[in-house]
């Protein structure tokens, strides 16, 4: 088990910034995520953490004690790469292995041992063969096995699952998402798959440019999101963004975009200027000819369980609704709309939330 | 045509080429073993005889046991010491090579994990190789005259390893570069010191292509003439140097003797390729990491 404590941490690369005075405290067992687009500091904080990137400044305690300048073994930390980095010329047992004979354990105790990882990781059929010889799947689960066995005090995980296909890096995120309840250790997990950050986090990081924009649970993020860009960031499909303006007019506040004009009375007291409406698809409801908005329906795609409408509400101006399945909408057909008013966001121009 | 003639047409045509290759290839080898084994008199003859009958090994024995057979040529034969050579030729051969590949080594692993040396560094060193050897020759036997390394060991040592640095730099970089950073991390995350890894992880992935690195070097070291010529006298002799004694403006040309040291230098080549052929195949096809 470990705590890690990230304090005004700050890496530069020849000059360019790659992440900024990073603040930030990892709790014991936690599962926490880093995620973001690429290039926007997760990574290089997790390497950080790991002892193979040096900080330029700031400091990493690992369970109270300042380990920045720890060589990477020193740490007690288990790291699982991108590419797995398996070694390509050991046995699936070696791979496992390498780590106990390393630490000088016993020659009768790394052979349970790594029986017993296969055995958890549901591997022993593998443990005689080479890293090539196994699928995308169990070669995973062997750089899995190879950390678990050294019983680290914390999990690295640098996107592990983005060289797998959609149906078995689902079965792996269920995996890991296992492993995690079942050691109870801290695991920091880079990706940049939203869905895979608010399905196994408890808490998310969410970075860009080099910054932290939010930490938060995933409901949090979700329903609360701090601006923007964390809020066009999670979601599928994405919120929709409507680019407007907001006034006063008798009185109250008004949301002006295109030709319309919505009243803002749900939102709280908001200034006046640019302003982009953020409603996520599920908040638009659809409402024959009794809507505020009349719209052209330019698309429908049934997804099974729901259906995806897309709405023209202007000129280039389309936003997406999520309806039940059993609503019967036809290109083309003119109808209206509302926006579920207490399920709305709004962003001034620099991106920030205002309500 | 089908297009499945065609696709035989194209192969039969790429195996009639590759025959005619062969057929240059080893053209010469054949003709030195059948020259190596012609009694003097066949030598010369034209038409030329292709398969010697009666063979005779005299020409083995005057080559590489200095019996004199004939003694017409007791002049040159006098100053041949065949062993000799060939003891010469292992020590100075097998120490440059490694000794060139493991300080090669090292520099490319430097260059290729730590970047000690920068892009223009790397290119200084392979222009070492593009100095005409001439051009280096004679000031280095300056040199060496007055520091006392002329007809040593170590002088000749010293120039191969030097001549034949950039190479295995350079061949060994590639196959260090080959190895994913990653995997050295892996095994670090997990407890491993630096020299462990090196030894438990890079060596053995990297082990084809040092292999055929090695090879490359003591091709080059092995049957240099130049320098083993200008930097030795009697004392090192090597059998490059050997070699050309036997084609002299008084002792004519002796090819059955030549042919017989020769077939003598070039097995060893031969027994050490076939020897480690499947590193070389994999080394020299630089993929082997790749899953």
């Amino acid at each position: 088990m470990a705590q890690i404590v990230l304090s005004k941490l700050r890496k530069e690369f020849k000059g360019t910034v790659a992440v900024r005075e990073t603040d930030l405290r990892i709790e014991e067992g936690e599962f926490l995520v880093l995620v973001g687009p690429s290039g926007c500091g997760k990574t290089t904080t997790l390497r950080m953490i790991a002892g193979l990137e040096e900080p330029t400044s700031g400091e990493i305690y690992i369970d109270g004690r300042r380990a920045d300048d720890l060589e990477p073994s020193r740490r007690n930390l288990g790291m699982v790469f991108q590419n797995l980095a398996l070694f390509p010329h050991k046995t699936v047992y070696e791979n496992i292995a390498f780590g106990l004979r390393v630490k000088k354990v016993a020659a009768p105790d790394i052979k349970s041992r790594v029986e017993q990882v296969a055995a958890t990781m549901h591997i022993s059929h593998l443990l005689g063969k080479l890293p090539a010889q196994c699928s995308g799947g169990e070669a995973q689960r062997v750089a899995l096995a190879r950390t678990l066995v050294t019983n680290p005090g914390a999990f690295l995980l640098d996107e592990p699952l983005s060289n797998l296909d959609a149906k078995l890096r689902k079965e792996m995120r269920a995996e890991v998402d296992a492993l995690h309840s079942r050691l109870a250790k801290t695991f920091v997990y880079v990706t940049h798959d939203q869905e895979e950050a608010m399905t196994l986090a408890d808490r998310i990081v969410v970075m860009r440019e080099g910054r932290i924009e939010q930490v938060g649970t995933p409901l949090e993020i979700y329903h609360e999101p701090a601006n923007q860009f964390v809020a066009s960031f999670f979601g599928s499909p994405v919120m929709n963004l409507i680019p407007g303006i907001v006034h006063r007019a008798r009185g109250e506040a008004v949301f002006a975009f295109g030709a319309r004009e919505m009243p803002l009375n749900g939102l709280g007291e908001v200034r006046e200027g640019p302003a982009t409406l953020g409603v996520r698809p599920e908040a638009v409801r659809l409402a024959g000819a009794r809507g505020h908005h009349p719209a052209r329906v330019t698309l429908v795609e049934p997804l099974g369980k729901e259906t995806l409408v897309y709405l023209n509400y202007g000129p280039e101006a389309l936003l997406v609704a999520v309806t039940p399945p059993g609503v019967r909408v036809d290109e083309g057909a003119n109808l209206s709309f509302d926006f579920d008013g207490g399920r709305l966001y709004l962003f001034d121009g620099e991106g920030r939330r205002l309500a | 045509m089908t297009r499945r003639t065609r696709r035989r047409l194209a192969s039969s045509g790429r195996y009639a080429v590759l025959c005619l290759w062969l057929l240059v290839v080893v053209f010469p080898l054949f003709w030195s073993v059948m020259t190596s084994l012609k009694p003097a008199a066949e030598w010369f003859t034209w038409p030329p005889t292709w398969i010697p009958d009666p063979f005779t090994l005299n020409n083995y024995r005057v080559a590489w046991l200095g019996e004199l057979l004939d003694t017409q040529y007791v002049q040159s034969a006098s100053v041949q010491t065949p062993f000799r050579a060939l003891a010469n030729s292992i020590v100075i051969a097998g120490t440059s090579t490694i000794l060139s590949v493991t300080l090669g080594m090292l520099l490319a692993y430097g260059a290729s994990r730590y970047g000690i040396l920068s892009e223009t560094a790397l290119f200084r060193f392979l222009m070492l190789r593009m100095i005409p050897p001439i051009v280096v020759a004679v000031p280095v036997l300056l040199y060496y005259s007055t520091i006392g390394l002329l007809d040593s060991y170590l002088g000749l040592i010293t120039i191969y390893v030097v001549s034949t640095l950039p190479y295995s730099l350079w061949m060994t970089k590639s196959f260090i570069d080959e190895v994913p950073i990653e995997v050295e991390h892996a095994a670090e995350l997990l407890g491993a010191s630096r020299a462990r890894t090196i030894r438990e992880i890079v060596l053995p992935l990297i082990r084809s292509g040092v292999v055929a690195t090695l090879m490359f070097v003591l091709i080059l070291t092995w049957s240099e003439y130049l320098m083993a010529l200008t930097l030795s006298a009697t004392h090192i002799s090597t059998l490059p140097v050997q070699l050309s004694k036997y084609e002299g403006s008084t002792e004519g040309r002796l090819y059955g003797w030549q042919q017989a040291m020769s077939v003598g230098v070039t097995l060893p080549l031969i027994a050490v390729g076939y020897a480690i052929h499947r590193h070389l195949v994999r080394g020299f096809s630089f993929g082997m990491l790749k899953r």
